[in-house]
């Protein structure tokens, strides 16, 4: 199994120096990405999904952010290697989408000139070779030939989501880790973009880190999902798995909270409360305070136990009553 | 005051580059131009008062005021370019460097330009001369370095808020290199207004220079230099006060220029000062009386 894999951390934990005090951010975080696969990253705003994904890249400020923990990408530990070498690395191994396109191009350069950068930067291609290939690229993104042109103000938010795509895949990357991509786009491009990543998945055959908090979009492109609540991984499992028998009671709130449209129109389900500020690391379990099921052996940290392929942290999850509390 | 503000057309600032553009040219032919030579001396027309021979009149020995006028900005206006590109060379990759980086580096190079700040920047330059030497020079080179330290302040804070912008980000996950982020995003994302600041530097340098020339430091005698000229001139305020007044006429019109002209450029490159398109007419501001009256009203119906 081990070798199956693209991308496995182990105790992958972050915390952050703040004004207010230190931020145990992430925790014991263990990931495996298998090659070819989506992986889907779930939870809610402030979970860490963003900052597991980030320090996977080694985007985090390094005076800020202690890191501990392993990350094996390929067969090289990247919290070992100097920045020289990561930056070998970004864009060429793994790149990255982020969520908001209209920020995250250089406001000063054409949609093609922000992919010839980013293949002069790994390639040795001429000039002209890298025009023709940034030309494909937009092409295979679904950007319109005849504006390759424009500069990033004159294009729409799901046509600046296309530009970071091609950018990200300019290098045939391993492994693509997609930063909530479609959160700032409507639906309608949501669901082209979605469509866009899987078949890119398919054609280049690279892995994909795909964080998110919409579980209608985990359930068209994900093969295995983790949800993540307050810096841990509480479940993990295949998509389809997943959704139809969520045991951790967080995942069941969160598939619990998706609207549905037809049927019995019951009040919409809302998780109270919020997650916790991570100033230090709680001894117990720590959805506690808003699971219906907690009782006084939820006071102690729940560990992961594992039946076939679906993994869960929770006490009420006995290993042999799968789906059962 | 806003809509005064918005209602503004940019003419003063056409005006403004338009004037500036005539004393650049008329110095820069000023050899086709000039009725005399540079250091045509004739002593009969010592101290001579505008006329149609001497257009501005002529100095103490008889040289044409005019002609030295449009020699001396060409030495003027091109050590006040020196200047700033010197200081821009310097400052530039230094602020840049220093605000990307961060850390160690930054506290070191800004505690240095802290220091520099601490001096005025005449009295810097003043230093610097005597280590540089006096002339040209050496004036170009101290006020180059006094003009560093600003710079790289600005430059430094306009790194800091755009290496937080989710493309600088975003360019780190491709892979560029950290001197690659600096020079090809953020140094052509901060040029607006780091060009704004270029060019109030530029009014900022001529009248430094003029400044050292007047303490005898910068250009040396026979040389034209407004800033010389003016100093020339002083010793004659009372039997030809055009001597000193013509060249600083000169000198405060090129420096307003070019600050209106910045003025103009900035507002045109900032979209939040400019007026936005309406389609209610603009009303009239009150006028002085009617604020009055309706103050009035309201205090009576408070019942003061």
């Amino acid at each position: 199994m081990e070798n199956d894999n693209l991308l496995t951390i182990r105790n992958l934990s972050v915390e952050l120096m703040t004004a207010r005090g230190v931020v145990h951010a992430i925790s014991g975080v263990s990931l495996d990405i298998y090659r070819g696969n989506i992986h889907g990253l779930v939870g809610e705003s402030g979970c860490g999904k963003s900052i597991t994904s980030k320090s996977i890249m080694r985007l985090l400020p390094e005076g800020r952010a202690r890191i501990s923990g392993s990350i094996d990408f390929d067969g090289s530990k990247l919290l070992a290697l100097s920045e020289k070498q990561m930056a070998k690395l970004r864009g060429a191994e793994i790149s990255m989408i982020f969520q908001e396109p209209m920020t995250s191009l250089s406001p000063l350069k054409t949609a093609r000139a922000q992919l010839e950068g980013a293949l002069a930067n790994h390639t040795n291609l001429s000039r002209a070779e890298r025009r023709f290939r940034a030309e494909n690229l937009l092409e295979r993104v679904g950007f319109p030939r005849d504006r390759a042109k424009r500069y990033p103000f004159e294009l729409s938010g799901g046509m600046r989501q296309r530009v970071m795509i091609a950018q990200a895949i300019s290098c045939n990357p391993k492994l693509l880790i997609a930063d909530e991509p479609t959160t700032a786009l409507d639906v309608t491009i949501q669901a082209q973009i979605l469509a866009l990543l899987r078949d890119l998945q398919n054609e280049y055959g690279m892995s994909v880190l795909f964080v998110t908090h919409n579980f209608g979009v985990v359930s068209q492109i994900c093969d295995r999902v983790s949800v993540m609540y307050a810096g841990n991984i509480v479940e993990t499992a295949a998509a389809e798995e997943l959704l139809s028998n969520p045991m951790h009671p967080y995942t069941r709130a969160l598939i619990g909270c998706i609207p549905r449209g037809s049927g019995q129109r019951d009040r919409l389900f809302a998780l109270p409360g919020s997650p916790p500020l991570l100033y230090e690391i709680p001894d117990a379990c720590r959805f506690a305070p808003r699971c219906k099921y907690a009782d006084e052996q939820c006071l102690s940290a729940p560990y992961h136990r594992t039946t076939g392929t679906h993994t869960v942290a929770c006490h009420h999850v006995s290993a042999d009553s799968a789906g059962g509390i | 005051m806003k809509t005064a503000n918005m209602a503004r057309p940019p003419v003063v600032a056409i005006i403004a580059g338009a004037l500036l553009a005539l004393i650049i040219i008329a110095c820069a032919a000023a050899p086709l131009i000039a009725p005399y030579g540079m250091s045509e001396q004739n002593l009969k027309d010592s101290l001579a008062s505008p006329s149609a021979k001497h257009l501005l009149g002529a100095d103490k020995m008889g040289r044409d005021l005019f002609t030295r006028i449009l020699y001396g900005g060409r030495v003027t206006l091109i050590s006040a370019v020196g200047v700033v590109t010197l200081s821009a060379v310097i400052g530039i990759p230094l602020g840049l460097i220093s605000g990307y980086f961060g850390g160690m580096l930054d506290a070191i190079v800004s505690r240095f330009c802290d220091m520099l700040i601490a001096f005025p920047s005449l009295l810097l330059a003043l230093v610097l001369v005597f280590a540089f030497g006096r002339g040209l020079g050496g004036a170009v080179v101290a006020m180059g370095i006094a003009f560093v330290p600003m710079l790289v302040r600005v430059v430094r804070s306009l790194t800091l808020v755009e290496k937080n912008k989710t493309y600088v980000e975003a360019a780190r996950s491709i892979g560029f290199s950290p001197m690659y982020i600096i020079f090809k995003h953020i140094f052509p994302n901060c040029a607006a207004t780091i060009a704004v600041q270029f060019a109030l530097d530029l009014g900022y340098a001529i009248l430094s220079l003029a400044g050292l020339s007047f303490l005898g430091l910068g250009v040396q005698p026979p040389t034209a230099d407004w800033g010389a000229m003016l100093s020339e001139g002083r010793d004659f305020l009372l039997p030809a006060p055009w001597l000193a007044l013509c060249p600083g006429l000169v000198i405060v019109l090129s420096v307003l220029c070019i600050n209106t002209l910045c003025d103009g450029i900035q507002q045109y490159l900032d979209p939040a000062q400019q007026p936005l398109p309406s389609f209610r007419r603009r009303e009239k501001p009150l006028e002085a009386a009617e604020v009055r009256a309706a103050n009035l009203k309201e205090g009576a119906a408070r019942g003061e």
